[in-house]
């Protein structure tokens, strides 16, 4: 029943809404992983398969699709984390200044990249959220109207 | 990520505050991070954003539309000197 009125508020959906009622909808069913997890167990049977109409509801769906895989890559940088804190507990505990110059100036680095790494993918996500990205979803939409 | 972007900055806090003055090194400063970000965001929007346009297309079959954007995500994914340079590389790196 629910189902049935759901579909028929989808019907009504253009093609970008569709994609962004449907992220919404994934987002309650426990997110990304969650649901492809049980699709995959379920072979298919569970997921909730989004019709892709037009240019503009696939640029949104992968779009999304891609920044959902970035944030899982960086999701799986524990090792580094903890190496970087390693190093940095090593440093702590020691008065011993390193023989070379260049391997404190390169932990500098790597530490500066690890925060960098997180904070770039957060900005560039927030850019084509506002639609600031000079080939954003406004330069999409304008592609789909011509 | 909020969990995460903190993790990170907590570690660059630990090294500012007690390795960098033990170590003779400058601490990682919010403007060098900011400068960094600047520079870069929009390039990493653009990229995902390229990539997503190539894909679209390719979903419809415009094979030949794609290419374009392909390029344009590869061109994206290499970093220019000027990045390299506000990422500190160690010479010799």
């Amino acid at each position: 029943m629910q189902e049935n009125r759901l579909a028929k508020a989808e019907a009504k959906l253009s093609g970008r809404q569709r994609v962004l009622a449907w992220m919404h909808r994934r987002q309650q069913l426990g997110g990304f992983v969650e649901t492809l997890t049980r699709n995959l167990e379920t072979n298919g049977a569970s997921g909730t398969a989004i019709t892709i109409e037009d240019w503009d509801a696939a640029f949104v769906f992968e779009c999304v699709g891609y920044c959902n895989i970035r944030a899982l890559e960086l999701n799986e940088a524990h090792l580094e984390k903890g190496l970087l804190s390693l190093c940095l507990s090593r440093l702590l505990n020691t008065s011993e200044i390193p023989a070379e110059e260049w391997q404190i100036k390169a932990f500098r680095r790597a530490l500066k990249t690890f925060n960098l790494k997180w904070r770039l993918f957060d900005r560039a996500v927030q850019t084509i959220s506002d639609g600031k990205g000079h080939q954003g979803r406004a330069a999409a939409v304008r592609r789909v109207q011509r | 990520m909020e969990k995460d972007i903190k993790d990170a900055q907590r570690l660059c806090d630990v090294f500012n505050d007690d390795v960098a003055p033990a170590f003779r090194v400058k601490p990682i400063t919010p403007e060098e991070i900011e400068e960094y970000l600047q520079a870069a965001a929009h390039r990493e929007a653009d990229k995902i954003t390229s990539l997503a346009r190539a894909k679209a297309e390719l979903s419809f079959g415009s094979r030949f539309s794609a290419c374009p954007f392909v390029v344009d995500a590869i061109r994206l994914t290499e970093t220019p000197e000027s990045l390299r340079r506000l990422l500190g590389v160690v010479d010799g790196q």
